[in-house]
């Protein structure tokens, strides 16, 4: 198994380096020439010149169905093509591509694409997640349907002492797991919540406003 | 005498010649028709008589295809310069909008199966002159 980065300039040395240094195989695609220089010179890796979204580069780099392929470029097309030459070519089934453009994610995940990076919406995410109350440490945001949630129990939280069966939630959410001082507790009907319990939510995003106001009170901003 | 045809929902994705002289034709031949280029100046190609639409953005953005309507067109020919460019639009257009007939250009032989495999029409003007070449060759 390797990691095959194609594209990208700053994230893939820093990506390689950082792989490398966990052990992992990597090679590096990349179509400019002093930049791949650079790269040979600097990190333990196999770097080869050229446009990755030839087919003939792809060859050379022999491509593997275990392999795990990172696209890193600045254009949705060439990641494209890029994603579904490795899909369909050569079968590799872990393919994590950039995509620029916020309007192609979904166009992206349609193809195939499963695990798809966007920066802006990444950085939206993580602006909003600001702008929230605390409790909302976590929201992943790769798929687009789903939230999840991570809401500390405190002293005002309307949910405090109650069962998990008398907390009516929406019916598009569920408290997946809970961790109390640590430990894992798995959520029954029974399982009454505690000061200081941490929650893990699945969500859906409509609805969790009002997961949020159920669980640990306020106005769920 | 002109036969009769259905008339086609018609986009053409980059107008230069190729793109121009399709739409022109397709134009000319009573389909609606709408291109799409991201310069403005290859607008100039279109004949005086061109009665369809043009649309002035990058087809690899969705909205721009959208504001063509993309869902509603019968055909939709991507003829840029550029495989990679001409791939997305070919994939987005049959496979999200579900467009029943995309023809792309395609420049790179090696590229022509990925398009095949995806249900997208590829023409690849080289082989199409190697094999009239060829067919000089053989004295045809």
């Amino acid at each position: 198994m390797k990691v095959v980065i194609i594209g990208g300039e700053k994230t893939a040395y820093y990506l390689a380096r950082s792989l490398i240094s966990k052990g992992y195989r990597v090679m590096i695609i990349n179509k400019d020439p002093v930049f791949c220089q650079e790269l040979a010179k600097k990190l333990k890796a196999i770097v080869i010149n050229g446009d990755g979204s030839r087919r003939y580069i792809l060859e050379e780099a022999e491509l593997m169905r275990n392999d795990v392929v990172v696209i890193l470029t600045p254009r949705d097309h060439d990641n494209l093509i890029i994603s579904q030459l490795a899909k369909n070519l050569f079968g590799v089934e872990r393919i994590v591509s950039l995509v620029n453009d916020p309007e192609n994610v979904e166009i992206f995940q349609k193809l195939g694409i499963n695990v798809v990076l966007n920066l802006t919406s990444m950085i939206t995410t993580t602006i909003e997640n600001l702008m929230f109350p605390e409790e909302m440490e976590k929201r992943f945001p790769v798929e687009k349907g789903i939230s999840f949630l991570t809401l500390e129990i405190t002293n005002d939280s309307p949910s405090l002492g109650k069962k998990l069966k008398d907390i009516t939630l929406p019916e598009e959410s569920i408290v997946g797991a809970i961790l109390r001082g640590g430990v894992l507790v798995v959520p029954r009907g029974e399982t009454e919540i505690r000061l200081g319990d941490k929650l893990f939510i699945i969500t859906s995003p409509d609805v969790k406003k009002d997961v949020v106001r159920v669980l640990v009170g306020g106005n769920g901003r | 005498m002109k036969k009769k045809t259905k008339i086609l929902y018609v986009i053409v994705v980059g107008c230069g010649k190729m793109g121009s002289i399709i739409a022109n034709y397709a134009s000319s031949e009573g389909h609606n028709v709408v291109v799409i280029d991201k310069d403005e100046k290859a607008f100039d190609m279109l004949s005086p008589e061109f009665s369809g639409f043009t649309i002035l953005g990058d087809a690899t953005e969705v909205e721009n295809l959208k504001a063509a309507k993309v869902d509603r067109a019968d055909v939709l020919f991507s003829l840029t310069t550029d495989d990679n460019t001409n791939f997305m639009i070919s994939m987005v257009a049959k496979h999200v909008f579900g467009v029943k007939r995309v023809v792309s250009r395609v420049y790179d032989p090696d590229n022509l199966p990925v398009f095949q495999e995806f249900g997208i029409d590829a023409i690849c003007p080289i082989l199409l002159m190697v094999e009239s070449l060829k067919g000089l060759l053989l004295g045809e």
